[in-house]
């Protein structure tokens, strides 16, 4: 039986490394997937009679996703975050690769090194090592090679070009035979971002930031964000890989909501709730934003900058930090940022404005001016 | 022996107490402010606070009192940024009962605290203890400060409180730094949108202070000055302290100048809790008066011809001089003679006074004893005698 994922092996970037793990809508090796992790990468058909039967039948379809529900693994929607979590571990703890020993066969995954962005679909397959050697056969009970019935294969579709050291994929091509399958997206891969080089900058604002607005090119994929954006996917993980991005800036998003979406992209370091999903631990942050208009532009960074205000104190160090963060995040843009002591005069009259007109008992001064003001008045 | 009461204190002025602690406007010199039913360290308060165009600073332990709140709000509509730093929060259950902490109601306080956060940025510790007030540090020729013994709380300025103006602006900026310190560094917590969370890990450098004499987390300069003008006072030494006990350096420093002949005079306020202290002073000579709403803390003494004291809010307890967070001033010439003219006041009407043991004979006056079982001041009453 070929096993092919309908929709991609989630990717992301990890400590230098393409990691790889799984949602699938084949979720029939995962139990397997599982029991190897649980039991030292090691499983004998023992443990799995152990674990799964006498009501596991150990054959692919139904039964195992409903074994699988009577768990508590599978949902009602057969996603796999679970096992995608477990697997994800694994690589972690093995950086290089993932082995599932089966009785009378070796079961690989494997890290593709340093190609993180690509058009990507993935087959798993079973493969076997009979010696040193990697048999594109199975040597494993009846049972088993009905569910995964040749080694485990990933494969890179290069499809606009854009990978072109798919050599660094040496990992891959080295341990499995080059048997590269071109499998036809059932997943919206359009995501993965048109790498057209930008135009020169075009438009230049003045005001609060100084800056120049690059015409993007890459509209169409601006248009499948957007869609994306409308939840086609729970558990976007993706996104950590592209280069650049084009985020519209929506008043209807909450903070919150908005804070997220800046958060996914840029250095999230601890398990955190994007706007698709819970995210762990990545280090891929400072994905630039390419704004459309300029209000896009401005409303982006005035909302990253009052973020960054809200979230501490302030000085002049942090603030050149921050302006680092922000110029990176809008590459190839002039962005001129008022000093502190501009930004507390700005707000300071504003106060005054507000206090002496307002009625004090509804004011709350929010924490970002303290953490600039704080710093400016005590030192 | 059976005739004898031991550690006892005898009402030597009956009646009520003086509503304005021997200042009938509040106002014995030209710095300097007391306590008192005229309202007068309030108003100077106020006054301090009010006069604020950019920045104010507050440090006080307790902060009760709806006058000072209503200050903090017509300094903040002026768009003046306003700075607190106090140690009543939610986490605070290690002073319960100190200083006049007992009087306010802690859910009170933190309430009061929530309401002033909106319009200014308050941090609190448990061992912040200083007392004082800063309007416009950085502006030399506006900048006043106020060094205050009592916290801000609406019945400690009825006390026998001191608030010392200061003017010396070199002064007040060693002042302000002492403030920094303690913001930055000092405080534990800060109040955001009502919750108490720990301080974000942002610290300034510590500022070096000179004049300004403090027990920090790094510096004991208010513990050496005190020790340094004890045991160098030439004959007379006053002190005034609502707190005393044998567990610091001060108290070591006085048992000292006892055992060299030099006369010490202390005032405290009648309590059980200074009797351990009390015993062992008076025990060597010490003459000791007492009064119910004592809270200032002062020491006054002669050092080579010259009236030198030290005003502090620092209890001579460990928690004080050893560790805590507190500000004392150094005064001299002008100020130590006002300070003693305060100090001779209070003890002329100060109408408690401590006796090793006395005759039951000569017993005439209400008496209070210390009963060492229990630890506990109590009321002596003669036994009845037989017919």
């Amino acid at each position: 039986m070929h096993i092919q994922l309908t929709r991609p092996m989630k990717t992301k970037r990890y400590r230098g490394k393409l990691e790889i793990y799984i949602k699938a809508e084949a979720p029939e090796v995962f139990p397997f997937i599982l029991l190897a992790s649980e039991n030292n990468d090691t499983l004998s058909p023992e443990i799995i009679k152990e674990k799964f039967l006498p009501t596991f039948p150990i054959q692919a379809g139904i039964n195992v996703i409903e074994e699988l529900k009577r768990y508590g693994i599978l949902d009602d929607k057969n996603t796999l975050t679970v096992y995608a979590n477990e697997i994800l571990k694994k690589f972690r703890e093995t950086k290089e690769e993932m082995i599932f020993k089966f009785q009378g066969g070796v079961y690989e995954f494997h890290i593709i090194e340093d190609v993180f962005y690509s058009n990507l679909l993935l087959t798993m397959e079973p493969y076997v090592y009979k010696g040193n050697e990697l048999k594109n056969e199975v040597d494993c009970p009846d049972s088993l090679n009905n569910m995964v019935n040749k080694a485990i294969s990933a494969f890179w579709h290069e499809k606009n070009g854009l990978i072109k050291d798919m050599e660094k994929t040496n990992v891959l091509m080295k341990s499995l035979p080059p048997k590269l399958e071109v499998l036809e997206s059932k997943v919206n891969l359009t995501l993965l971002i048109n790498l057209t080089p930008l135009a020169k900058p075009t438009l230049k604002v003045q005001g609060d930031y100084n800056f120049t607005i690059p015409t993007p090119t890459n509209l169409g994929f601006t248009a499948v964000f957007k869609e994306l954006l409308g939840s086609q996917f729970i558990d976007w993980k993706e996104v950590d890989g592209i280069e650049r991005l084009y985020i519209p800036f929506d008043d209807t998003l909450t903070d919150l909501e908005k804070s997220k979406m800046v958060k996914t992209r840029h250095r999230f370091q601890t398990n955190t709730l994007g706007p698709f999903g819970e995210f762990e631990t990545c280090e891929a942050f400072d994905i630039p934003i390419y704004p459309l208009t300029e209000q896009d532009l401005k409303s982006w960074v005035s909302f990253i900058l009052d973020e960054k205000f809200k979230a501490q104190y302030i000085d002049d160090a942090i603030f050149s930090e921050i302006q680092q963060v922000l110029k990176k995040m809008f590459p190839s843009m002039e962005l001129n940022f008022r000093s502190l002591s501009e930004r507390s005069q700005a707000s300071i009259s504003q106060f005054k404005q507000e206090f002496s007109t307002e009625d004090l008992l509804k004011m709350h001064i929010p924490k970002q001016f303290w953490h600039v003001q704080a710093v400016l008045d005590l030192s | 022996m059976s005739n004898e009461l031991k550690n006892i204190w005898t009402l030597e002025i009956p009646g009520a107490p003086d509503p304005h602690n021997g200042f009938e406007n509040g106002r014995p010199a030209l710095n300097f402010v007391v306590g008192g039913k005229s309202g007068a360290l309030l108003e100077e308060i106020k006054r301090i606070m009010l006069s604020a165009t950019e920045i104010l600073c507050i440090s006080s332990f307790l902060l009760h009192s709806k006058d000072i709140v209503d200050a903090v709000y017509q300094a903040a509509k002026n768009a003046v940024r306003v700075y607190i730093i106090t140690a009543i929060d939610e986490n605070l259950n290690i002073f319960a009962d100190d200083d006049d902490f007992s009087l306010a109601k802690k859910e009170d306080v933190i309430k009061m605290s929530r309401e002033l956060e909106r319009i200014s940025l308050i941090r609190t510790a448990a061992h912040i203890h200083s007392k004082f007030i800063i309007a416009d540090p950085k502006i030399p020729v506006k900048a006043k400060a106020i060094f205050l013994t009592p916290n801000l709380s609406q019945e400690a300025f009825e006390n026998a409180e001191i608030g010392y103006i200061i003017h010396d602006y070199s002064l007040i900026n060693d002042l302000f730094h002492h403030f920094c310190n303690g913001f930055w560094i000092e405080c534990e917590r800060e109040l955001v949108n009502g919750k108490y969370v720990p301080k974000q890990n942002f610290l300034l450098p510590e500022k070096n202070i000179d004049s300004i004499l403090v027990t920090s987390k790094k510096k004991t300069s208010l513990r050496d000055a005190l020790v340094t003008i004890i045991s160098t006072a030439e004959s007379d030494i006053f002190i005034a302290t609502y707190g005393i006990s044998d567990d610091n350096a001060v108290f070591s420093a006085l048992m000292d100048a006892l055992n060299q002949g030099k006369k010490v005079t202390i005032l405290v306020r009648l309590r059980s809790k200074v009797m351990d202290a009390v015993i062992k002073l008076a025990a060597k000579g010490a003459v000791i008066l007492a009064n119910d709403n004592l809270h200032a803390k002062f020491v006054i003494c002669t050092v080579q011809g010259k009236k030198v004291a030290i005003l502090m809010t620092a209890n001579i307890e460990a928690m004080g001089i050893e560790y805590g967070y507190e500000t004392g001033i150094r005064l001299e010439n002008d100020d130590a003679y006002a300070l003693e003219s305060i100090a001779s006041k209070w003890i002329s009407i100060f109408p408690w006074k401590f006796h090793e043991k006395i005759v039951l004979t000569k017993i005439q006056q209400k008496v209070k004893y210390f009963d060492e079982k229990s630890k506990q001041l109590k009321d002596y009453e003669p036994p009845v005698q037989k017919k």
